[in-house]
């Protein structure tokens, strides 16, 4: 009887912790114990002998909070702390110091109960039966999660027409393509209705167009069934694309966390590239242009945006270069970071 | 938390065995190539000899037929598997996972050895009795038999849980099933009985690990006995305890292992 009349309040209260953060990380760092071995022959047998250690703090006294439903991206270069502070969410490494609270669990301690109510994407790792159709390793999948089996066939049903995947589905997983096994890993990762979904690097080595597929999908599931989605990738476009929030990470720190937006007005540099039909001995000179390369088939800028509008640049090389084709690009990641903590 | 996960694992597991069952045809020449080299070897030994140290020449070719067809069985190459699994990072989404890792690796290995039992075990008994012929069987022994089959792959996986999760620390886990597969080869009386051991070493092998999971079995089919069966299932429990007690002191600090050294 008492546990009845506690129960009720109980789960109000897990739910109301839910809709406060789904993801609570507070002063949370990581510590990695390194082997050090200098390169050569005789290093590597002193190494045998007496191998040399050292501590790496791989994130430094982060907080997070994040709310159920929000799509977040966490950006930052290799080694930035990023997959470490997802799989310390995941429950899969323990924090050095600090508190995690993911959806009102203790992931570390509570690991298996939290894996019926979070899914994950690690790049291109699988977990599809390679030589099986992915709808056995659906089927597999629902009997590991406990779902019903008319919850599963519902589920199933809805999630092969969403993702297009219904002429793939019964085709052994070693004959898809890179971009149908995604599709199929997506399904397998949101089966058992997932209220968390980690994302690291999910579009790694896919084509343009399977990427586009990806970030629709993923934009759907927010949309419609509130999944609260955290999201790491080298790939800007997949972050500006999807994440109002973005977090960026950079040596285990958190250098900035807030809207998409008030970071791209941050960022005022372009990079372009003209591929030239013919070789140009002469190119305009335009305050705020810096030329990063210029060889007799290609001049590389740096624009910055805020001295020389890119629409400004093109005109003037187009008018004193035969142009072949023009290439805009962000700037590599590392050097937004750098700029926008300078 | 259901049990019942774990059968579907074993069962999916079953499955892809039986995908790319085409490899089988390959093994299943080379057990019989196998068995028939040991025939081979024994008639010269035998020479006019009825028995040595117990054992009828058909009896002897039906025990290594079985010690055989536990060597197809044990598993012993999915370590190699658990090291891929380990080394990929495909370790990090097995522990996102409602399951119990070392149950879901016993349960993968009972699918793949069902598979290989019934394929396998069926060719070396035609093999064992065309080219031997039959040998007194008692089909009452058959669920006795069953049981500490059962016990011998446990220990089998066991084994190979505990060189699969070395993984975590050791770069290749090759040498471990190397050295492991030639403990079953001589400690474990796979290329023959213990009988024809030195006396002195027999006690010793006796009380091993690898004599419950390859000697124990075979013997027990060809010489069947109550009181035997009784002793190897005993020695079977009490080694598969200390078995599972490693794998999970291994598997505990393997999961800490990452943990300090990075996913």
């Amino acid at each position: 009887m008492l546990g009845v009349s506690l129960a009720k309040p109980l789960n109000t209260l897990i739910l109301a912790y839910r809709l406060m953060n789904a993801i609570d990380v507070r002063g949370v760092s990581k510590d990695f114990t390194a082997k050090v071995k200098p390169p050569g022959l005789w290093n590597s047998l002193k190494s045998l002998a007496r191998p040399q250690y050292k501590n790496v703090r791989a994130v430094k006294n982060i907080n997070i909070q994040i709310k159920q439903g929000e799509l977040v991206g966490f950006i930052g270069p290799n080694g930035a702390g990023k997959s470490t502070a997802i799989k310390m969410m995941t429950g899969i490494l323990h924090p050095s110091r600090g508190k995690i609270k993911v959806l009102g669990y203790n992931p570390q301690e509570q690991r298996q109960d939290l894996a019926f109510h979070i899914g994950a994407i690690f790049g291109q790792r699988q977990q599809l039966l390679y030589h099986l159709p992915a709808m056995d390793t659906f089927e597999l999948f629902a009997k590991v999660y406990e779902l019903d089996d008319g919850d599963f066939r519902k589920r199933v049903g809805e999630l092969v027409k969403i993702f297009k995947i219904d002429e793939l589905v019964n085709t052994p997983v070693r004959k898809l393509s890179l971009g149908q096994r995604m599709r199929c890993e997506f399904v397998a990762s949101i089966l058992h209705k997932p209220e968390v979904l980690f994302l690291d690097e999910p579009t790694i080595g896919l084509d343009i167009i399977a990427k586009r597929r990806v970030r629709e999908l993923v934009k759907k599931l927010n949309k419609e069934e509130n999944l609260t989605v955290i999201l790491t990738s080298h790939d800007l476009d997949d972050i500006e694309e999807l994440c109002p929030r973005v977090i960026v990470i950079n040596k285990g720190k958190v250098l900035y966390d807030g809207s998409m937006e008030k970071m791209r007005k941050r960022i005022t540099t372009k990079i372009v590239e003209f591929h030239l039909a013919e070789q140009a001995n002469k190119i305009p000179t335009i305050p705020g242009v810096k030329v990063l390369a210029h060889t007799p088939a290609l001049v590389k800028l740096e624009v910055n945006k805020r001295r020389a509008p890119v629409r400004k640049v093109l005109s003037a090389f187009m008018a004193a270069c035969k142009v072949a084709d023009v290439v805009i690009e962000e700037p590599p990641i590392e050097e937004i970071i750098e700029k926008l903590y300078q | 938390m259901s049990l019942v996960k774990y059968w579907h694992v074993a069962k999916a597991e079953f499955h892809h065995e039986l995908t790319h069952s085409s490899n089988s045809i390959v093994w299943a020449t080379i057990l019989f190539v196998i068995i028939f080299v040991f025939l081979q070897i024994w008639k010269t030994v035998y020479g006019t000899k009825d028995t040595i140290e117990g054992f009828t020449i058909a009896q002897m070719i039906w025990y290594l037929a079985i010690a055989e067809l536990n060597t197809f069985s044990n598993g012993s190459h999915n370590v190699e598997d658990m090291e891929k699994e380990i080394q990929s990072g495909n370790f990090s989404l097995s522990l996102l996972k409602p399951i119990n890792f070392i149950a879901m690796w016993m349960s993968k290995l009972f699918g793949y050895a069902t598979f290989v039992t019934l394929f396998f075990g069926a060719f070396a008994v035609v093999l064992a009795y065309l080219f031997v012929g039959p040998i007194p069987f008692s089909f009452a022994s058959i669920p006795f038999l069953l049981v500490i089959f059962a016990g011998a792959l446990a220990l089998n996986f066991l084994f190979v849980i505990i060189y699969g999760l070395s993984a975590l620390w050791l770069e290749q886990t090759h040498a471990l099933a190397w050295i492991h597969t030639k403990f079953m080869f001589i400690l474990g009386g796979m290329f023959m009985p213990f009988e024809m051991y030195p006396a002195w070493i027999q006690p010793i092998l006796h009380k091993l690990p690898f004599a419950f999971a390859m000697y124990g079995p075979a013997k027990l089919f060809v010489h069947f006995s109550v009181a035997e069966f009784f002793r190897i299932l005993l020695g079977q429990a009490l080694w598969i305890v200390a078995l599972l007690g490693i794998a999970l002191m291994v598997y505990k600090r393997g999961v800490r292992e990452v943990s300090i050294n990075g996913g």
